[in-house]
């Protein structure tokens, strides 16, 4: 019976990971997937109408497979297979590689049921591990933490069938172990380019300190210096036509520099944040240049419409929706439209201790921050009562908001909003509509706030959004209102029960800290831009580190001496090791003065435009 | 075995211009010989100076290749690099000069093992240092290029030598004589004039029109064979004037190498061309010839550097323009014809007379009594102020020889109005020196960066007062940046005692310009330039 095959293999799993046992012993359905049987006599799988096995013979096939992916027994690398379909290929891997070394990842929990109910119970040894039902990202968490060590290569291997059936989620897997691989040579050197102003503009710091986290080498061309500007061009006519004139000019500028700026620089990666001065003729001139571009849209697809003149032209387009609008995407040229939701900084955004006198400014029962949406005023209004404090921007004409408005309607700064968040009993988040006039009843993505206020363990009542659900345990981890009356009724259960809120804020989060920061969101976004372009690789092939200098030398040459000093620093530029010499004293060796004189010779190069 | 070493790697022009420097440092080298460092493709060009005992070559292409690897991480570089110092450890030289000023070659000096450096050189201590006063005068004309009465060569001779003497002219190689003789001999029997149309910045490029409306009046008032030279980039241009000239232009643009282009040269009657590395080449090999001096280009920095070469500047107030101003209507194009052209080839081969042309200033190399190329003939407004400056620094590196009349055609108004400036800047610069001391005594702590600023906060000042000032002001920064009496001075010290030099520098000159005032009236000032400018011009015409 093949369910006695499944809860032995599961007891198995269950010594070392009951959470995953769980998880397949209810994913187990008898009936999924369909089975038949390959003319070898196999069992092989069938999802989507798609045979996971050859249908003649799927072990003489697992056997080639193993031939073509040219493996050798002691290469020390951690091994990531993409798929487990019925097993096979396992089998012929097991020949070779030692089981502590395999990881298989398998996104479906049902196909991960099945193979343990059809397969003898023992097929996989205990030490290979197994994970399942993660995301890409989750999943190469997971991978991280149980290879032998950090500096442990990993390689991935992937399954066709599986990768066939399930393309996004291994395609992006695939990526991501790439791209972080490229951290341990120095990385993607990537440009980030920020807006002059508005909501992107904190977004972009935090996908800039981000990026640079996971290892990668970030530099931020931040836009923001170039606003007094725009401000004052617009300050100067009155005339729309005037206006709208400048401010063409000043971006087709601000695009220029950034042409300028990738080729400096040498970019692997443009990264454009919602309003960013990017335009088709630079994005078409930084592709020319072989750098790769990409787009992250984080604002509303079905309000600002800006995005149709870009995405024919941006290799890279990810959006804080999807469905319908995906749809939208492809047909305005967009063919691989990317769901990339928003987070939270956790260095920016956590608990804090605040002093008194920040308790009585910022702290409160119930507060909201937020501009002064058209939804927003009406909502508000039946909060009044509720000891309610607004704060935030573009409240003018408040009526009889006035009396809820703090510091006259200024803008808050990211700090002043966590300190909100963290003083703040009950924080109300209703997202923001031009049209409703409460509660947007179609509304689908999560603004930043919904994350911001979960990583400061505060709690938040948000409004019923689509994807709230994928993002958080509702009614767990977050607490939604689909009402004015339900908002207000809540509000008080809440203020009633601090416990019922300390605790469902804490499990927020603690969400937002495994799933939801904007080094989870850029892990996939690389993810999908290096599994896609599989020739993706930094300039100049990566950085070595001191120990794989030395190890090219003599030993006992003059210039393993010098790098002697480097070692345990990771990856190394010509730059940093010159500028280490340069902050020493006493002699300089011939081998460090050459190092010296060679930097100095590509800085000239660099300077002259030949490198 | 110890000689001497010189850095030149830079172009063509540049290299060809160091041949008298490298004259000079032969006879001073004794028996350790003289040796260059070149770029690799310009190791024959070097070669053909006689005063060269060898000749290392820097392939800066291959060097390169090994930074694009891994982001120069693969250290191929370095490998580059040993086999050159071994090279120079070889020669072991006595004394290294940098004729090239970049910061590549000044650190590069800096790591060869020697006991004297001059030019520009990194020091680990106190930075980017400057060997020599001429040194820092030429940093200073980045400056004040305006200012300037000196030719590069004659800049660069004194950076290496000091002492001067006759220079040889380049050997050309037999192959290369015989690829020329073999390439013109379709001229022979005609007068074969080499032209070079390009230049390498492209605002000084006489237009391509300009040089078929010379080639055509040269073709029919001389019979000229016309022999077209330059780059591969000139090639196009060259080929369609080649085309349109009825079989008289031979195009080889792009087809000699820097020896072959030598010979070509060498084996016409004269050369004409923009300025360029071809021009100084011509001049180096003593061939008569027309320079033109467009942009950027100025006569007085980069005169041909040979007896009785013409230059042909534009009159034009905004001539010679800045390296930073990106002009998108360069009159000077147009400001000099065709004609001018033409006609001055003529006179540069004896056929006429040099006659004035509107919107053109012409003049004519020579060398001064101290052996330094100066130039005669028709001078703008503003050469006073470079000839008066030649004098004064000639008064400032070496007071004894210094005689203030070697600055023809100053007018006395001008020595008046340039004397009283004197006295004001001085008080200034005092205030200057004493508001500096006090900063220092009430603020101990500043540091060299903050003490920097304060200088350059007020210098900008002080030059937009007195621009006429301006080379001894930039003097007055480059000490205090570096210099041979900087080793072991703090940054605050070193701007004291830079200070002090300026100060002494323009009690120098005060002194100087007074004494003369004092001991004739102005009249007799003008008396006395004007008879010293006839001699001058009536031994030129002699010789």
């Amino acid at each position: 019976m093949p369910s006695n095959n499944l809860e032995g293999n599961l007891k198995k799993i269950a010594a070392s990971d009951e959470r995953l046992a769980d998880l397949l012993r209810q994913s187990y359905d008898p009936g999924y997937p369909e089975i038949r049987t390959a003319k070898s006599g196999e069992a092989i799988p069938v999802v989507n109408k798609k045979c996971l096995h050859s249908t003649y013979n799927p072990i003489a096939e697992a056997q080639k497979w193993m031939e073509s992916c040219d493996l050798h027994a002691n290469d020390n690398k951690t091994y990531v297979l993409g798929g487990i379909g019925f097993g096979y290929h396992v089998d012929e891997l097991l020949k070779i590689i030692p089981p502590e070394r395999l990881i298989i990842v398998e996104k479906d929990p049902g196909l991960a049921a099945a193979v343990l109910a059809n397969r003898p119970v023992g097929f996989l040894p205990d030490k290979v591990r197994l994970l399942v039902g993660l995301s890409a990202v989750q999943s190469f968490e997971r991978i991280i933490r149980y290879c032998a060590s950090q500096n442990d290569e990993i390689f991935f291997l992937e399954h066709p069938a599986s990768s066939s059936l399930y393309p996004d989620f291994y395609i992006t897997l695939k990526g991501i172990v790439k791209a972080q691989w490229t951290t341990k040579r120095g990385g993607y050197k990537i440009l980030l380019v920020s807006p002059l102003y508005g909501g992107s503009l904190p977004i972009s710091y935090h996908v800039h300190d981000a990026l640079n986290k996971l290892g990668h080498r970030c530099e931020l061309l931040d836009n923001s210096v170039f606003y007094p500007g725009m401000q004052h061009l617009n300050d100067l006519t009155s005339n729309k036509n005037h206006q709208s004139r400048l401010d063409s000019g000043l971006t087709t500028l601000l695009a220029e520099s950034v042409t300028a700026r990738a080729l400096e620089i040498k970019a692997d990666l443009v990264l454009g944040m919602a309003q960013s001065p990017l335009t088709p003729e630079v994005l078409r001139e930084l592709k020319k240049a072989g750098i790769q571009t990409a787009f992250w849209f984080i604002e509303d697809l079905q309000i600002l419409e800006y995005w149709k003149a870009l995405v024919p032209f941006v290799e890279n387009f990810f959006a804080i929706q999807k469905g319908e609008y995906a749809e939208k995407l492809k047909e305005n040229g967009c063919p691989f439209p990317n769901y990339l939701p928003l987070a939270a900084n956790p260095d920016v955004h956590n608990p804090m201790q605040l002093t008194q006198e920040e308790e009585s400014e910022f702290g409160g029962n119930v507060s909201h921050v937020g501009a002064g949406y058209h939804n927003r005023r009406n909502f508000f209004a039946g909060l009044l009562d509720l000891d309610f404090k607004i704060w935030g921007n573009d409240w003018d004409n408040p009526g009889t908001l006035k009396t809820a408005l703090q510091r006259e309607g200024e803008r808050i700064n990211t700090e002043d909003s966590t300190r909100i968040f963290n003083t703040t009993k009950i924080n109300v988040n209703l997202h923001s509509s031009t049209y409703h006039d409460g509660i947007n009843p179609f509304g689908d993505y999560l603004n930043p706030r919904t994350f911001e206020i979960a990583a400061c363990g505060a709690f938040q009542l948000v409004d019923n959004r689509q994807y709230l659900s994928e993002s958080f345990e509702v009614g767990d981890e977050i607490i939604t209102f689909d009402s004015i009356q339900d908002c207000r009724e809540r509000i008080v259960h809440y203020l009633a029960n601090p416990h019922e809120r300390i605790e469902i804020a804490g499990r927020a989060r603690q969400r937002v800290l495994t799933m939801h920061t904007y080094e989870h969101r850029m892990l996939e976004l690389l993810g999908v831009i290096a599994g896609r372009n599989p020739h993706w690789t930094p300039q100049g092939g990566g950085l070595p580190t001191a120990e794989e200098i030395i190890v090219g030398e003599k030993p006992g040459s003059a210039l393993a001496g010098v790098m002697e000093r480097f070692k345990d620093r990771g990856p190394l530029t010509l730059e940093d090791i010159a500028s280490e010499i340069e902050k020493g004293e006493g002699e300089l060796s011939r081998t460090e003065g050459m190092i010296l004189l060679l930097n100095e010779f590509r800085r000239w190069g660099v300077e002259k435009g030949v490198l | 075995m110890s000689g001497v070493l010189v850095i030149s790697l830079a172009r063509i022009g540049d290299i060809v211009q160091n041949f008298p420097a490298f004259s000079d440092l032969q006879r001073s080298a004794g028996d350790g010989g003289v040796y260059a460092i070149v770029q690799n493709d310009l190791q024959e060009l070097a070669k053909m100076s006689p005063a060269l005992d060898g000749v290392i070559g820097f392939d800066g292409n291959a060097l390169l290749d090994t930074l694009r690897d891994r982001n120069g991480m693969s250290l191929d570089g370095l490998s580059c690099l040993k086999d050159i110092f071994e090279q120079i450890d070889q020669i072991k030289p006595d004394k290294v000069v940098n004729l090239t000023h970049t910061s590549f070659s000044s650190r590069f000096c800096s790591f060869v093992d020697t006991r004297q450096l001059f030019g520009r050189v990194d020091d680990r201590e106190s930075g980017s240092c400057l060997h020599g006063f001429w040194s820092r005068y030429f940093f200073t004309l980045l400056e004040s290029r305006s200012c300037n009465g000196f030719n590069l060569v004659d800049v660069q001779r004194d950076i290496a030598a000091g002492e001067r003497g006759n220079f040889h002219k380049p050997n050309v190689p037999e192959q290369a004589v015989r690829y020329a003789r073999n390439k013109l001999h379709i001229f022979d029997g005609r007068a074969k004039i080499a032209i070079a149309v390009g230049a390498n910045h492209p605002l000084r490029h006489w237009s391509s029109g300009n040089w078929k409306g010379t080639i055509e009046l040269l073709i029919s008032k001389l019979g000229a064979g016309i022999v077209l030279l330059g780059t591969d980039s000139e090639a196009e241009i060259s080929s369609e004037i080649a085309r349109n000239s009825g079989g008289n232009c031979l195009n080889l643009c792009g087809q000699t190498d820097p020896v072959q282009l030598a010979g070509v040269i060498d084996e016409c009657d004269i050369f004409v061309g923009n300025d360029s590395g071809s021009l100084h080449l011509a001049a180096s090999l003593g061939k008569p010839c027309v320079g033109i001096y467009l942009a950027m280009a100025s006569a007085w920095d980069t005169a041909p550097y040979s007896d009785g070469a013409i230059t042909i500047e534009p009159d034009l107030p905004c001539h010679p323009c800045s390296e930073s101003i990106l002009c998108t209507d360069p009159k000077c194009h147009r400001s000099i014809t065709p004609t001018a052209v033409a006609e001055t080839c003529m006179n540069a081969l004896n056929i006429s007379r040099l006659d004035h042309h509107d919107g053109c200033i012409k003049k004519i190399a020579y060398f001064d009594a101290r052996g330094k190329l100066n130039l005669k003939g028709e001078y703008k407004s503003d050469d006073s102020q470079r000839l008066l400056w030649r004098s004064l620094i000639e008064l400032i590196f070496n007071p004894e020889s210094t005689d203030l009349l070697t600055a023809p055609r100053v007018s006395a108004k001008f020595y008046d109005e340039f004397y009283a400036v004197i006295e004001p800047v001085k008080n200034e610069l005092i205030e200057l020196s004493k508001q500096t001391m006090n900063n220092l005594e009430n603020d101990q702590h500043a540091n060299s960066d903050q003490q920097m600023d304060s200088i350059a906060i007020q210098m900008p000042v002080l030059l937009s007062k007195y621009p006429q000032m301006r080379p001894i002001l930039d003097l007055y920064m480059m000490d205090c940046l570096s210099g041979d009496t900087a080793k072991g001075l703090s940054q605050p010290e070193r701007i004291l005692a830079a200070m002090d030099t300026l100060l002494h520098r323009f009690h120098l000159i005060e002194q100087h310009l007074g004494n003369l005032m004092k001991t004739k009236s102005i009249s007799q000032i003008n008396h006395t330039l004007n008879a010293h400018v006839e001699r001058a011009v009536q031994m030129s015409e002699v010789s």
